[in-house]
């Protein structure tokens, strides 16, 4: 039955249906097939986000719209330039540097990478090149996801329960974010060299860095007090998106005053329709899900695997081959709620850590959302610069490499990559 | 019919921002009342998950009329231009299938929540499926529309929300 549901959900994906539906639809004929009453739909949709972690999705997500159009990521460009000063690339490097401003109040790739490309393609473009440029941004918007708070991150730790603790995954998100951030400021360093882009940018100068930087510091301090709360454990994921969304809603009103009353409502309906194609896949997905617990699919992917390994290294090299492929066809919402159901419980039994588990899964599905041909951050691109989606792809091969390279870091050396969270007490 | 299609949901946009407004304001001002004045708001749970709910199955027919939700368009954008309408609404009518059954199981479940109370709000549970049968019913009008046209609509976030806000 398992087969089939997966079939017609499968069909139905590539026939061009919307995710969301092609979930629905392999569900009921699931139902179908097992006998059960098919009105169970109903009730298993509204149960699945009838979660009260799941509300940190639309909170994050308006804290992004808000930091937009209040002027709040122009500010993190600014003191993102004024920091780098008259290097190499260092378009480039302001670029990485907003991208994990940004990303450390918002949680989503697409926002990111929109927000990102609104205010940086057309100088990236006419500096170094427009796919370059979108290839860039692109592969910064990634780090939306990663660094904390993220709604991948959030989506997982909901499906998984209370056996991970989401500050954890957020902590456990740091390294690997700032670590691709680096790499990739080595990256665009070394390309800007060898390809003779111009440099650009004032000199390095202590006094403006002092000055900018002391303008700025509310902005700064917004992540901190959001991350910071969340990890201290002073208010919830959820609680912590409100507090962001009202940080940020305030600091466009009176601090950066370009935020106007008549953007609010913009705002809110943005973020809400945002969440709700999220939520809509999680809720079509989980009849889909409760049909492969049935029929008993995880016992019996497991013995499978059993069979080929009992080394959980490499059931982890496993899985991350396995996510690499699903990651260029699938949407990640969709594969969280497909498979983190079948394959969390199964780490366990290999004796891997949940949250060591978890950090592999979700950048391997992340980078995955880079990778074509269904990179939905290269769909983005296209219709922010106008290119087309080969002309991106060729030059967003470094970044994936470097995505991809730390999340094997991650997948071999988890002493290292989990070193924040143990430090955190988790 | 246009008309009374882009009415109805520009009435569920205002909904759906309203209901976003009422989490965050519910949600910061618990948060605020907890370490402010060391009280909580009692029903900011039930009444947030309440809002969350109601806003995803609001959401989804206007992800229909408006082209937002994600779909793999790969395959069918490759097939010759004669056929891509009949695939269309072969997918349209299978979903407007799915969306009856949705809208079937929700009166049911209201059926048999309706005497159910919730625990800090003066409702019954009935009411976390109402936005459900609400949505699953307008998406399947959306849905007869589609089948007319026999095309998909093109993603329309950015202007039409704007304008039916303003």
């Amino acid at each position: 039955m398992s087969s089939v549901v997966a079939i017609v959900f499968f069909v139905t994906c590539i026939l061009g249906l919307s995710i969301a539906f092609a979930f629905g639809l392999a569900g009921l004929v699931g139902l179908w097939m097992s006998g059960l009453p098919v009105e169970m739909l109903a009730s298993k949709m509204m149960f699945a986000v009838n979660s009260f972690p799941l509300l940190a999705i639309p909170f994050f997500m308006l804290a992004g719209e808000l930091m937009v159009r209040g002027g709040i990521v122009a500010v993190a460009i600014e003191f993102a330039n004024t920091l780098i000063g008259r290097v190499r690339g260092s378009l480039g490097h302001v670029t990485i540097l907003s991208g994990l401003g940004l990303a450390s109040v918002s949680g989503t790739a697409v926002a990111d990478a929109a927000a990102l490309g609104g205010a940086l393609m057309k100088p990236l473009g006419n500096s170094y090149g427009r796919p370059f440029g979108a290839a860039l941004i692109a592969a910064t918007g990634n780090l939306g996801p990663i660094l904390p708070p993220s709604t991948a991150m959030i989506v997982y730790a909901t499906i998984v329960g209370p056996e991970l603790s989401l500050p954890a995954l957020f902590i456990a998100g740091v390294l690997p974010a700032v670590l691709i951030a680096g790499l990739m400021i080595f990256y665009v360093y070394f390309a800007a060299r060898w390809r003779g882009f111009p440099l650009l940018g004032n000199p390095f100068s202590f006094g403006e860095f002092a000055r900018v930087g002391f303008r700025s510091l509310p902005v700064l301090m917004l992540p901190v007090i959001v991350i910071g709360g969340i990890m201290g454990g002073v208010f919830t994921a959820t609680e912590g998106g409100a507090i962001a969304a009202v940080f940020s809603l305030l600091l466009g009103l009176f601090y950066t005053r370009q935020l106007k009353l008549s953007d609010i409502p913009v705002c809110l309906l943005h973020a809400g329709l945002a969440t709700g194609v999220v939520t809509v896949i999680i809720a079509f997905a989980s009849t889909v899900t409760f049909i492969f617990s049935i029929d008993h699919l995880p016992l019996l992917l497991r013995t499978t695997i059993e069979s080929m390994t009992s080394d959980p290294t490499m059931f982890l090299i496993l899985i991350f081959l396995m996510l690499v492929v699903i990651g260029m066809f699938m949407e990640s919402t969709a594969a969280y709620v497909m498979l983190v159901p079948i394959f969390a419980p199964m780490a366990l039994a290999y004796g891997i850590e949940p949250l060591h588990f978890a950090l592999v899964f979700i950048l391997t599905l992340i980078v995955g959302m880079l990778t074509p041909p269904v990179g939905v951050l290269l769909f983005v691109m296209v219709g922010i610069s106008g290119l087309k989606i080969s002309q991106i792809v060729k030059e967003v091969w470094p970044y994936i490499l470097i995505q991809f390279g730390v999340t094997l870091g991650a997948l071999f050396f988890p002493s290292i990559f989990l070193f924040l969270p143990k430090l955190a007490g988790y | 019919m246009t008309r009374v299609l882009d009415a109805v949901d520009r009435a569920l946009m205002v909904a759906v921002t309203l209901l976003i407004a009422i989490l965050v304001v519910v949600i910061a001002a618990d948060v605020v009342g907890r370490y402010g004045f060391g009280k909580s708001l009692l029903f900011a749970n039930e009444l947030s998950r309440m809002a969350f709910i109601w806003m995803t199955f609001l959401t989804m027919p206007l992800g229909i009329s408006r082209g937002l939700h994600v779909a793999v368009t790969t395959v069918p954008d490759a097939l010759p231009e004669a056929y891509r309408p009949w695939l269309y609404r072969i997918g349209v009518a299978a979903v407007f299938v799915l969306m009856c059954v949705v809208c079937w199981g929700s009166v049911v479940s209201i059926k048999a929540r309706s005497f159910e109370m919730l625990n800090t709000l003066p409702i019954s549970a009935a009411w976390y499926y109402y936005p459900l049968a609400a949505g699953s019913a307008w998406s399947a009008v959306h849905l007869v529309a589609r089948l007319i046209a026999g095309k998909p609509v093109e993603r329309t976030d950015n202007g039409l929300t704007e304008q039916a806000v303003s």
